[in-house]
């Protein structure tokens, strides 16, 4: 088959000491499966974490190691069709991605950089499954990968101005700050783009919305399409520079902060000319220059939790930031769930895993681990700072029948500023 | 020359070759092949990290793994890890006539255990490999990760240990001679094998460690 030589090549190319120490190193112990959230919620021994990168530990094997050349003297090697298929099925449909393996490896294997490789190999020899690549062309073509267009953004801009009656500035140069949301929020939390616009009006800030660089997300780290995933981030990092902003701020979404911070410092250097933000480092910014102040009573008696995303708390280090926001806003009924914070269960649905209709059915087993941690606490209301999280907790709450509420923290944010003047004094 | 002799002598001089060529090759190739720098604006501090995930490494006992939270392990494969690996290096390290071996090698020596205690750890590393081979067998996890390589690298383990015992309790009523020849040449087996398999983990096992802490730790997370 003409691909998989294309893909081992790929990753022979990509061979470098991090890749031969990482595989080198493996006990083959399995401890990494009990870390898995696909693996516990199914309970299926061929999701163990190190069994996703088969073709790429294959390659390097069968190439980069003694046995594998003496080997390569009597069988010629070669790969089934039904090979192929389980090795994207199980490196696009069962993995998030979040990093959750790398920290429970005795040896400290980066499963996570690795399962990122595997699939960059798959998209480069063109394996990427089709509802990915679908998504990675229309975000090529349209700017986004749900298809919203420059106008459909300004129109929905228009829309959430008269509706919620708050400002949204566009295209304005020389402000502080660009925000780049998601269209995910735009199209399903718009609710997340008022609250923005009240905390920063609230505090002050001068901000602006870009029609170019309007698109947070990008599919292509999903798919692992290295080229297009550095072209959607310098269609953002390219706004930045043409207004004259001093940073971006990045709403909820948990591969856009990690994706954005990585390429713009491969494609600027360090130190960065502008600021990356993520919305929890703007929050406690304002917090912390007395710009906002959030009243303490305004979720009186409702139990809250926080869930940490993979790419903003486990892979982001925005660990504390949001404890920070939560127990002004809920001092005597914050709670966690256990583990958390870089520990934390992941929802099962990030890393393109929702994005991806064969993976509907696992996801939600994936999502058990978490049903679990939920139960034990019985919060009112979950928060997250990532948007991808807060669909699969939706979904996730409905499939098992779950009464929680699920917000996104600008929101819970803006429900909880302190406004000037109390009402009614 | 009898067999004794040869499997002291020449053969663990080749051996020992063997070994050390095979994993200075190890070492230079991963070291040469370089790695990707992390141009990601740092959270914290790299060095932290590094401090910080060897720290937890050996928190418990030697080679015990920390526990990561939220990992619904079963402890035994985590404390047989640990009683295997103890073992091995109080028995390589800490008894009197592998002390003396390795004087023969460095040229310098170290005080020792009692041979009483060493006759435990080295029970106790045996059991520790006996556990851990049983969950290779009964889990899906352990056998889907098990092949030929794993399989082999349990045996030329496991031999030297076995014979050591054997030649120490002076069982079976065989020659001393003959075990301890026997003893002698799984050494060298061992030392032959490793470069060429996973074994060679106990170098590489501080390449991808530093690798992890440094990582993390720049990304202000907890590694
Ligand atoms: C600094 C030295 C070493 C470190 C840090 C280390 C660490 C580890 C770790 C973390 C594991 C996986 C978890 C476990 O099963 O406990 C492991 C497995 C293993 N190690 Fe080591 N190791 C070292 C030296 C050695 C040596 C010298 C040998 C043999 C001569 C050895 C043989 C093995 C074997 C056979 C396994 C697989 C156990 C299984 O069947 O699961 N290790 N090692
Ligand atoms: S936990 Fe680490 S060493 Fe063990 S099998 Fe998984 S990747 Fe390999
Ligand atoms: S990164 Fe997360 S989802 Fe992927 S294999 Fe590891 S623990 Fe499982």
């Amino acid at each position: 088959m003409d691909a998989d030589r294309k893909l081992a090549q790929y990753y022979l190319q990509h061979a470098d000491g991090w890749l031969v120490a990482q595989l080198d190193v493996c006990a083959r112990c399995g401890i990494c499966a009990e870390a898995c959230p696909f693996y516990l919620g199914t309970g299926d021994a061929t999701h163990t974490p190190i069994r996703k990168i088969e073709p790429l530990r294959r390659a390097v094997q069968e190439n980069l190691t003694a046995f594998g050349w003496l080997r390569s003297l009597f069988d010629k090697g070669g790969s089934s069709a039904q090979e192929v298929s389980d090795w994207v099925s199980e490196a696009y449909f069962t993995c998030t991605v979040c990093n959750r393996c790398s920290l429970a490896c005795p040896m400290g294997i980066d499963l996570g950089a690795l399962i990122q490789l595997t699939r960059e190999g798959l998209a480069a020899a063109g394996m990427t499954p089709h509802s990915l690549a679908d998504a990675v062309r229309r975000q090529d073509a349209t700017g986004s990968p749900l298809g919203v267009t420059r106008t459909l953004f300004e129109n929905r801009l228009d829309w959430l101005r008269q509706e919620e009656g708050v400002d949204l500035p566009l295209d304005v140069p020389e402000v502080d700050s660009l925000v780049a949301f998601t269209s995910i929020e735009l199209i399903k939390f718009p609710g997340n783009l008022a609250a923005m616009a009240k905390v920063m009006e609230a505090a002050g800030e001068s901000w602006t919305l870009s029609s170019t660089g309007r698109e947070s997300v990008n599919f292509a780290t999903f798919s692992g399409d290295t080229e297009e995933q550095t072209e959607f981030v310098r269609r953002l990092t390219e706004a930045a520079l043409e207004l004259g902003v001093k940073r971006i701020i990045l709403t909820e979404c948990g591969h856009a902060y990690d994706t954005v911070r990585r390429i713009a410092s491969r494609l600027y250097g360090l130190p960065l000319p502008f600021e990356v933000e993520n919305i929890l480092e703007t929050i406690v910014r304002f917090l912390r220059e007395g710009r906002i102040r959030l009243r303490p009573d305004a979720f009186a008696g409702q139990r809250i939790t926080f869930h940490d995303a993979c790419k903003l708390q486990r892979l982001g280090g925005l660990i504390e930031q949001p404890r920070e926001i939560l127990h002004l806003v809920a001092p005597e009924t914050f709670v966690e769930m256990t583990p958390n914070r870089e520990a934390q269960w992941c929802c099962g649905g990030g890393g393109g895993v929702l994005a991806s209709p064969e993976a509907d059915e696992i996801r939600m087993k994936a999502f058990l681990p978490k049903v679990e941690q939920l139960e034990r606490i019985s919060p009112d209301a979950v928060v997250t700072a990532c948007s991808t999280c807060r669909l699969q907790f939706l979904d996730g709450s409905k499939y098992y029948d779950m009464d929680i509420d699920v917000r996104g923290i600008t929101e819970v944010v803006a429900a909880a500023l302190e406004t000037e003047t109390p009402k009614g004094a | 020359m009898d067999w004794l002799e040869f499997f002291r002598g020449p053969m663990f001089q080749i051996a020992l070759l063997v070994f050390i060529l095979g994993m200075v090759y190890r070492f230079l190739r991963i070291v040469l092949m370089g790695w990707k720098k992390d141009y990601s604006p740092p959270r914290g501090s790299a060095a932290a990290g590094v401090v910080k995930t060897y720290v937890k490494g050996l928190g418990f006992l030697p080679f015990l793994p920390p526990k990561f939270p939220g990992t619904r392990h079963r402890p035994l494969t985590y404390i047989a890890g640990g009683m295997f690996h103890l073992g091995l290096f109080v028995v390589i390290f800490l008894s009197t006539p592998h002390m003396e071996a390795w004087r023969s090698v460095l040229g310098f020596g170290w005080p020792t255990l009692p041979t009483p205690f060493i006759d435990g750890f080295a029970a106790m590393s045996m059991i520790g490999m006996i556990i851990l081979l049983s969950n290779r067998i009964v889990s899906p996890v352990g056998r889907m990760l098990t092949g030929l390589g794993e399989w082999l690298n349990w045996i030329v383990v496991f031999l030297p240990l076995l014979s050591g015992w054997v030649l120490y309790h002076h069982l079976f009523g065989m020659p001393y001679q003959t075990i301890f020849a026997i003893h002698m040449f799984t050494v060298d087996w061992l030392l032959i094998w490793i470069p060429f398999s996973r074994i060679s983990h106990f170098m590489t096992y501080f390449i991808t460690r530093t690798m992890h802490g440094a990582k993390f730790g720049r990304l202000g997370v907890e590694p």
